[in-house]
């Protein structure tokens, strides 16, 4: 299953150091070891951010967050001062 | 307390640790199977009884592990170290998946499993770094384990250079680890699925949470002129959203959620009756499937925050016209009869 292609992840493979920490660590092997770490399916990213905090050579960067519709409802209404306080963050 | 998904170093870790308190967490609903840090690992029925009541949405936010250091089988000091979350359900599968002998390491992550708690930077560097550095292990080793899906929130580079410990990322399920431990990592280890039976976990929880709004939808076919069958089509749009939509979602057509919500709610089209009032309550019911099938990508664990905004960005304004003209026709409906 596959979800809409717009993720913001990407990758300076100049800066890569090749220690492959980002292969390990995406649940949906966007990475790849051709020559080197490729980005080759990027269209699979959910932008968990897993591969940006694990790469100690900041060679990854991905605008971190969850798909989560009601997470972005959630966070457009506690805009508002009146309605934050009927608000539980009991969901992840 | 949230500590935000972010990179950092060293320095602000270790300063923020020594700000921060935990509170006691309650051991009401390990107490049983635990004799000092020992874990009896055998399930009991009241392990079932509370999870079954979890799942159905019963204390859902409070069911807690101590954190600290368990020994799960005869562990020795070459055995390996993990660490994992105290949501009980999360310590439950270790209890039944773990059968070689670990040492796990339960950290403070509010009750919330592994890859949420991650996301949102509660399972992150600098509750891993606290609770490394506030537990002695008897080892000969050097090695921590973390799950896989831990990765969000730990700066494994960063943890390695305050406590020294090298960090390796398990797999992504419990079941694998004794294979991981043994053989070590195979591909499929590190993939996240999405099989029909997670599809279908939150089902039952999000049909109870339904249900308050069915009070409603009963109340409002109780109203004069409203069609009789208005609480069943709301009780059908809500079991077409949150069972039919999670059974089929590998077949539906669209990328966008709210669109195979649509598709499938034109099951409710045989409530339609001769009056208009009904054609506005059944765009209600399928209005509210969309709904329920729009936040199911909350659920999943391929889509994106990117993704979901974009999807949104049309489903939002789509579903106010039509919860306006669905509305309108009601009303419509009621005059038609009045007069």
């Amino acid at each position: 299953m596959k979800y809409l292609d717009v993720a913001t992840l990407s990758f300076e493979k100049e800066k890569c150091i090749g220690c492959k920490r980002c292969l390990e660590v995406c649940p949906h092997q966007v990475f790849e070891m051709r020559e080197g770490i490729e980005l080759s399916h990027k269209d699979k990213c959910i932008e968990c951010g897993a591969c940006q905090m694990n790469c100690p050579a900041s060679a990854i960067t991905v605008k971190v967050g969850t798909g989560c519709a009601s997470a972005v409802i959630k966070d457009y209404l506690k805009r508002f001062k009146s309605v934050r306080r009927f608000l539980k963050d009991k969901c992840c | 307390m949230n500590v935000k998904a972010s990179r950092s170093d060293a320095y602000s870790i270790l300063s923020e640790i020594k700000q921060t308190h935990r509170a006691v967490v309650s051991d009401r609903y390990v107490r049983h199977i635990l004799k000092d840090n020992k874990v009896d690992l055998k399930m009991h029925l009241i392990d079932y009884l509370w999870n079954l009541g979890i799942r159905l949405g019963i204390n859902r936010n409070n069911y807690k592990v101590p954190t600290g250091l368990y020994e799960f089988g005869t562990p020795s000091a070459d055995s390996p170290v993990l660490v994992t979350c105290n949501y009980k359900l999360t310590f439950d599968y270790l209890r039944r998946y773990l059968k070689k002998d670990y040492w796990v390491l339960v950290i403070d992550t509010d009750g919330v499993n592994v890859w949420c708690a991650a996301g949102k930077g509660r399972f992150g560097t600098l509750e891993v770094v606290r609770m490394l550095l506030n537990t002695k292990l008897s080892v000969n080793h050097n090695e921590i384990i973390l799950p896989q899906l831990a990765a969000p929130g730990v700066e494994s580079h960063l943890v390695t250079k305050i406590t020294k410990k090298k960090i390796i990322y398990g797999p992504v399920r419990i079941e694998d680890m004794d294979a991981f431990i043994e053989h070590g990592i195979t591909e499929p280890m590190r993939h996240v699925t999405f099989n029909l039976k997670n599809r279908l976990l939150l089902a039952p929880i999000e049909l109870i949470s339904s249900l308050k709004y069915m009070g409603a939808a009963y109340l409002l076919g109780l109203l004069p002129f409203m069609p009789k069958e208005t609480f069943w089509i709301f009780l059908a749009a809500s079991a077409i959203g949150n069972v039919l939509h999670p059974v089929l979602l590998p077949v539906l057509p669209f990328k966008r959620f709210f669109l195979n919500g649509l598709l499938l709610s034109a099951l409710l089209l045989p409530f339609v009756k001769a009056d208009v009032t009904s054609i506005g309550v059944v765009m209600l019911g399928m209005l509210y499937t969309s709904f329920i099938t729009l936040n199911f990508t909350g659920s999943t664990t391929f889509t994106s925050l990117t993704g979901v905004e974009r999807e949104m960005s049309t489903a939002i304004p789509f579903m106010l016209k039509w919860g306006a003209v669905a509305t309108l026709t009601v009303i419509v409906g009621i005059l038609m009869e009045v007069l």
